[in-house]
C-alpha cells in the first residue's frame, strides 16, 4: 500500500468511526440547514472546515504552534453548540452580514480548533516526513466528511418527507415548515450533546 | 407552548443517550518502521503512547490515568513477544532481541533486533499490538526497502495475520 493511500485509510477511519462522534455530530450541525439541491453550498461549507484543519494540523504537527490538549478537547464541542445556535437563531442567510458567505468562514474558523484535536494524537507519532502522511490524514478526512454528509442527506430527505406528509393537511408552504423543523429538530439534538460533552471537558 | 415541550424531550432523550465523550475521539495508533541497521540485521522501531502502552504492558484493563511509569524492558518483551513477530522467508518466526525501551514526552519508543535477518524481502508481519484493548486500534508499519518506503496497516479485523513486507 502507498503511504499516501495508507493515511487516507487511516484519516477515513478516524472520522468515520461512530465511537469518536464530536466530528461527526459537528458535521450533522453544519448540514442540518440545507435541502439537497443546495449540496454543493454545504460541500464548500465542509471543506473549508478541511481547510481550517489541514492548517493547524500542520502547524501543530511541524512543531510551529503547540495548543494544551485539555484546552482544545473543551473547545470542540464549544464550536459545536455554537453551530448548533447559529442554526437555531439565523432564519434568513441571505439578510445576515457576508450574506450566505460567512457560513464557510466560520466552519474554516472552528476547524482551526477541530485540526488542533486531531494535531494531539498525531504529532507525537510522526517526526519525520511527514508531508505525506499530513496530505494522505487529510485527503481521508474529507473523503470521511463527504461521505458522512451524503448520508446525512439522506436521512434528512426522510425526515422532510415524513414531516411534510404529517403538515401537508394544514399548511401549504410545507416544504419551508419541514427544513425548519428538521432544522430546530436536528440543531436541538446536537446542542444537547455538545453542552453536555463541553461540561464533561471543563478544562479547570 | 408544544413546541418548547417537544424540544425538551428531545434534547432530554439526547442527553440520556449519547455515550460520555470526556475524552474526545482518542487516535488509537502506533507506527513502526522496518529497515536494515547498520550492523545488517533488521531493526524493529515502534512508537505508542505511553498511557496505553504502559497499561497494555501491565495488563490493566482500567483507563490509564497520569503519571504514566515508562515499561520495563523485560515487561515490554514479554508483552511484544506474541504481539510483534517478524517471519523470515522461510516462514519461521525471527528471533527479536529488544535493545532500548525509551520513553520521549508522551511517546515511549521500542527499538528490537531481529539477528539473522539481513533483509526485509520475502519477509512477513505479524503486529497487533494493542487490539486487546481498542477495537479501533490502527497500528501503522513503514518498511524502507531498497530505498523505497511501503506502508501497511493492521488493524483488528485484520486478525493475527501476517503481511507481506516486501515482495
Amino acid at each position: 500500500m502507498s503511504e499516501l493511500l495508507a493515511f487516507a485509510s487511516l484519516g477515513f477511519r478516524h472520522i468515520t468511526d461512530p465511537r469518536g462522534a464530536d466530528h461527526i455530530v459537528f458535521l450533522l450541525a453544519l448540514a442540518a440547514i440545507y435541502r439537497f439541491k443546495d449540496w454543493r453550498e454545504c460541500v464548500w461549507v465542509v471543506t473549508a472546515f478541511t481547510v481550517g484543519h489541514s492548517v493547524t494540523l500542520a502547524l501543530a504537527v511541524t512543531g510551529a504552534l503547540d495548543l494544551p490538549a485539555d484546552v482544545i478537547e473543551f473547545l470542540i464541542p464549544v464550536t459545536i453548540a455554537v453551530t448548533a445556535v447559529e442554526n437555531l437563531l439565523v432564519r434568513n442567510r441571505s439578510v445576515a452580514v457576508w450574506g450566505r458567505r460567512y457560513r464557510p468562514a466560520f466552519a474554516a474558523v472552528f476547524g482551526l480548533v477541530h485540526g488542533a484535536g486531531f494535531a494531539n494524537y498525531l504529532r507525537s507519532l510522526f517526526v519525520d516526513e511527514i508531508a505525506m502522511p499530513l496530505l494522505g490524514f487529510n485527503l481521508g478526512l474529507e473523503l470521511g466528511q463527504l461521505l458522512v454528509i451524503a448520508l446525512a442527506f439522506v436521512a434528512f430527505a426522510a425526515l422532510d418527507r415524513a414531516i411534510r406528509r404529517a403538515a401537508r393537511i394544514a399548511r401549504a408552504d410545507a416544504s419551508d415548515y419541514a427544513l425548519r423543523l428538521r432544522t430546530v429538530a436536528v440543531s436541538i439534538v446536537v446542542l444537547s450533546v455538545a453542552a453536555r460533552w463541553t461540561v464533561e471537558r471543563l478544562p479547570w | 407552548m408544544g413546541r418548547v415541550v417537544v424540544a425538551a424531550v428531545v434534547a432530554l432523550a439526547s442527553l440520556v443517550t449519547v455515550p460520555r465523550s470526556a475524552q474526545g475521539h482518542p487516535l488509537h495508533t502506533t507506527l513502526t518502521e522496518l529497515s536494515v541497521g547498520t550492523n545488517g540485521d533488521v531493526e524493529i522501531r515502534l512508537r505508542a503512547f505511553v498511557d496505553d502502552f504502559s497499561a497494555a504492558v501491565s495488563g490493566s484493563s482500567e483507563t490509564p490515568r497520569p503519571p504514566f511509569r515508562t515499561p520495563t524492558d523485560s515487561a515490554t518483551a514479554r508483552y511484544l513477544a506474541s504481539r510483534l513477530l517478524l517471519h523470515d522467508t522461510s516462514g519461521r518466526n525471527a528471533s527479536l532481541t529488544l535493545t532500548t525501551v525509551r520513553r520521549e514526552g508522551d511517546v515511549v519508543w521500542v527499538t528490537l533486533r531481529a539477528s539473522g535477518v539481513r533483509s526485509l524481502v520475502g519477509t512477513r508481519l505479524t503486529n497487533t499490538v494493542l487490539f486487546e484493548r481498542f477495537a479501533d486500534q490502527v497500528n501503522i508499519v513503514q518498511a524502507s526497502v531498497a530505498g523505497r518506503r511501503r506502508t501497511l496497516l493492521f488493524t483488528p479485523r485484520d486478525g493475527r495475520a501476517p503481511k507481506m513486507v516486501a515482495a
